[in-house]
Order: C-alpha cells, then sequence, then structure tokens
C-alpha cells in the first residue's frame, strides 16, 4: 500500500501484534475511533508487525475492523519508524507528516484524545500543503 | 501531544511516513553469558497440603542434571514428619524427594535444601571440538517422541517446511533454523497456567502458538527431534536475577515459588550439547520493560543472538525427564516434572493452586561448600 494515496486525510498509523494484551484491547477501541470518524478526512490503518498471515487473519477474522491492516512479514516497516515496543501509534497529518505520536496503550475514546484528532484534521484542510512545481 | 494511559509524549515527530525516523542513539544493551566462576546455591522448599485427608503423599523435584561445563547437582537433605525417601525415574533418571504421610495426618509437611552449583555456558561455533559423542541409546533417548511431543505427523511435516524454507542442509543450520522460526512464529502468552502444557502437536494442528516456556521449548525440541536431532528439553527453576540486567530472565527477589523454567539443548557434532532458549526470547518480548517489546528493539536482538548456543548461570535444572510416572501415584503420568506435585484421598493436587497446595521455594547463592 502507498500511504500516498492518502494525502489529503489525516493517517493514524498503529503498529500492533495480536499477542500483544493491550494492543488487542486498543484495537478495539481503535474499531470504535474509526466508526465515529467515519466521514471526516481522516484514515486508521493498522500494522502487524511480525507474525504469520494465518494468525492475524484469524484474529481479524472474529474481531472484524473497517480500516486497513496491513501486515510487516518482516519487521522492515517496524525498523524504518524505529518501533521498539508495541503498540506505537503515529498521527500522520494530511500532508503526512507525522505530528502526533505514542508509544504505550491509548484510550481512544477520550474526549481529549478526540479533540487533538479532530483539530489535526481541522488544522491541516485549511492549510492544504502546496502541490511539487512541475518538473 | 496525546496522553496515553502510562506516559506523556510529546508531538513534532521529525519524519515522513516512507522514510526513516531520524536516528537516535539508543542505550547499548548487551546479554553475552560466557563460562566463567562456578556460582553456588542453597535451594531451600517448604510444601504443605492443606486439607488433607487420608493418605497424602508427595513427590518433590531434587536437582539431578551434572553435565561437566555448566551443572553440578551436590547434595539434598530434608526433614518431614511423614515417611520421606530418595527415588529415581528409571527413564531418565529424574531425581525426586517421595514422602508418604500416615493417614489422616492433619499437617503434613516437608523441606528439601538442596545445593547445586552451575556457571554461563557459551558455545564457540567457530571452533569444532571434540565432545563426548552420543551413544546409540542417548541418540534414540533424545530423537523420540513423548506423549507430548511427538515427532511425526504434522510435527514432522512442519519440521521439514522450516528446514526447506530455511534452506538448511548442516545440522547447525537446521537447529538454528527451527530456532529461528520459532522466535518469529510464536508468542509467550501470559494467560497460559504455570510454565504451559507441552502439548506441541495441538499448537501445530490449532496454529495457536502461544505459550510458556514448557510450550514453545518443547515446540523447539519436537521439530529438532523431527529433523533427527537430539534435542532435549530441561526442566528447572531460576535462582537469580541476570546479570546483564534483563529482568525478565532472572528473579525479582531470593523467593523462586513461582521461578519454574525450562530450557531446551540440541546435540551438534563437533559441539556437543548446545543450549537453546527461544521461550526466553519471547519473554523479554512481552516482559522486559517497557513491555511489548518489538522484535527488533536492541534488547531482544541482543538475546536472540546469544540464547542459540549460550545461556545464563542463574538457573538450575532438575532433569529432562518425560512422561514421568510417580512411585506410589494413583495419578497420571506427568508431561514434565519442574513443580512440587501433591495426592491425598487418591486425588493429585494442583501445583499451582497455593490455597490447597501451599509451597516456599527459597534461593540463596552461597560460596562453595
Amino acid at each position: 500500500m502507498d500511504v500516498a494515496q492518502l494525502r489529503g486525510h489525516s493517517v493514524l498509523v498503529h503498529f500492533f501484534a495480536t499477542w500483544c494484551e493491550t494492543c488487542r484491547v486498543e484495537l478495539q477501541s481503535l474499531r470504535q475511533l474509526a466508526d465515529r470518524m467515519q466521514g471526516q478526512l481522516f484514515a486508521v490503518i493498522a500494522i502487524d508487525t511480525g507474525e504469520p498471515d494465518f494468525r492475524v487473519g484469524r484474529f481479524f477474522a472474529s474481531q472484524p475492523v473497517r480500516f486497513q491492516v496491513l501486515l510487516d512479514r518482516d519487521g522492515a516497516l517496524g525498523r524504518a519508524w524505529q518501533i521498539d515496543a508495541l503498540p506505537t501509534t503515529f498521527v500522520l497529518d494530511a500532508n503526512l507528516v507525522p505530528r502526533l505520536v505514542a508509544e504505550g496503550e491509548v484510550d481512544w475514546s477520550r474526549q481529549d484524545v478526540e479533540e487533538a484528532l479532530t483539530n489535526l484534521i481541522a488544522s491541516t484542510a485549511a492549510a492544504p500543503a502546496r502541490l511539487p512545481p512541475a518538473p | 501531544m496525546f496522553i496515553d494511559r502510562r506516559q506523556l509524549l510529546k508531538a513534532g515527530v521529525a519524519a515522513t511516513a516512507a522514510a526513516a525516523l531520524s536516528s537516535t542513539a539508543r542505550a547499548e544493551v548487551g546479554f553475552s553469558p560466557r563460562p566463567g566462576a562456578w556460582r553456588n546455591f542453597l535451594v531451600s522448599a517448604r510444601v504443605a497440603i492443606v486439607g488433607a485427608e487420608g493418605q497424602t503423599q508427595a513427590w518433590i523435584p531434587l536437582p539431578a542434571v551434572n553435565e561437566q561445563d555448566w551443572s553440578r547437582s551436590l547434595s539434598s537433605e530434608w526433614t518431614s514428619n511423614g515417611r520421606a525417601t530418595l527415588a529415581r525415574e528409571p527413564k531418565y533418571g529424574a531425581s525426586m524427594l517421595h514422602v508418604e504421610w500416615a493417614d489422616g495426618e492433619p499437617n503434613p509437611a516437608v523441606e528439601v535444601s538442596s545445593r547445586i552449583a552451575t556457571r554461563d555456558r557459551a558455545v564457540d561455533f567457530a571452533t569444532r571440538e571434540q565432545p563426548a559423542p552420543l551413544s546409540a541409546e542417548e541418540r534414540e533417548l533424545f530423537t523420540q517422541g513423548t506423549e507430548l511431543i511427538p515427532v511425526d505427523g504434522i510435527v514432522k511435516q512442519t519440521s521439514d517446511k522450516i528446514i526447506a524454507t530455511a534452506d538448511a542442509k548442516t545440522d547447525i543450520e537446521k537447529a538454528r533454523g527451527i530456532y529461528e522460526w520459532i522466535v518469529d512464529s510464536t508468542f509467550r502468552d501470559a494467560k497460559v497456567r504455570g510454565c504451559g502444557i507441552g502439548d506441541i502437536a495441538s499448537m501445530l494442528r490449532t496454529g495457536n502458538l502461544g505459550g510458556k516456556c514448557a510450550d514453545l521449548n518443547g515446540l523447539y525440541v519436537g521439530l529438532a527431534r523431527a529433523a533427527s536431532l537430539p534435542a532435549r528439553d530441561l526442566y528447572g527453576i531460576r535462582l537469580a536475577p541476570s546479570k546483564f540486567g534483563y529482568k525478565s530472565l532472572g528473579t525479582a527477589s531470593n523467593v523462586i515459588s513461582k521461578a519454574q523454567h525450562c530450557r531446551a539443548e540440541v546435540y551438534l557434532a563437533g559441539f556437543g550439547w548446545v543450549p537453546v532458549d527461544a521461550a526466553d526470547v519471547r519473554k523479554v518480548v512481552l516482559e522486559e520493560p517497557p513491555t511489548n517489546l518489538a522484535i527488533d528493539n536492541p534488547m531482544v536482538v541482543a538475546v536472540r543472538k546469544a540464547l542459540f548456543g549460550a545461556w545464563e548461570g542463574n538457573w538450575l535444572a532438575y532433569n529432562f525427564a518425560h512422561d514421568v510416572e510417580l512411585p506410589g501415584s494413583h495419578g497420571p503420568k506427568l508431561g514434565f516434572f519442574m513443580y512440587p506435585q501433591a495426592e491425598t484421598a487418591g486425588r493429585r493436587l494442583d501445583p499451582l493452586d497455593p490455597d490447597h497446595f501451599a509451597y516456599t521455594i527459597i534461593a540463596k547463592e552461597i560460596s562453595a561448600a
């Protein structure tokens, strides 16, 4: 998947693994967040780090989510983002610049958290990045 | 910024979605066990059966592994208000104290103290030596299946697939390939009771590759044996903190009642018995602060590299026995014998139920006798 396709959206990138207890709890919170934010310029991408496909598939078969779930099978993406612990979440603005980060679980139902996301969406929607000049 | 449940973090990460983050220096981490001075420990276990009825008996594992380079089981002594005898399981040589109390004894109890010596191990894979060869009987013993560790069917299929995928040709490549697969494919499951069950065929059939040491290292042993590599689980208990600073790889205090842990070995020509502990790599991933570490976290990378071929001498091995029949018992065979066991009124007690089967195990480092 090319994240650049989501330019114009605020993107929440969430690194997790199904063996991680706190990750499992947070994924449900993220699912609810994604449902609440539907219709806004906001996308969630969950990236499973280093697990077999079948395990991830089975997990989401029993707990489906609307957002994209990607597989970082060889850990290359985790290394590129310097993920040291799970869960770790980045929120990118509409220009795909990381603006917020959380290492550890986040309660996505909190009002202040949702306000921070909404403000981020509003601020970057009002000031879209300039397109690069034509070559 | 987000206020997460554990810490306040700042905004403003300087990176793009596709590029690496600007690098920040990571703290140096190291995990490099090397054979050095022997460490001596006194391990004392006090066992009491609560609510005993009728005939009551107990079996306490005693250290019985003697390996020239790293393990000396020195002596054990005991006191009890029952009749205590030393017993030895015939197939693997597991040693135990068997205690029988008079019918109706209201407070059956026993105290056992064992002295052991141990030290770090590390195999130098660059140097082939002339280790003691395995006898035909030993090779047979350590490549055959057990009730919970079959070496045919799905275990054999999985082993073959791992080896083919890794393109492993030599025994050391196969042994390492299986280790890496275990580290990558399994996970430590905090919800599993005690050290797990070690039913590796069920793990593979269900695809639930989560567990504790008896599961994950049992899986290593089964897959290795299925590849005709002699391998064995060693069932024991942690004795002391890790001197490398890993909280998850040592004890938090001298009370080690819940510090049981099993490790594994694989026999490789030119190197002898090689220590392997994939389960502890997954323990670091799950439990090493701040917990839930990524597989590429430097702390995980360091132990992953070391725990094929080395381990720290802060642990004692009781035995490498499977399918253990407890002498005089009315209950089933044990998949492994790492916890005190007891029966009362003909009923096997749960060694993980402290309300009915209480035991305290304490470890103390001592000077050599």
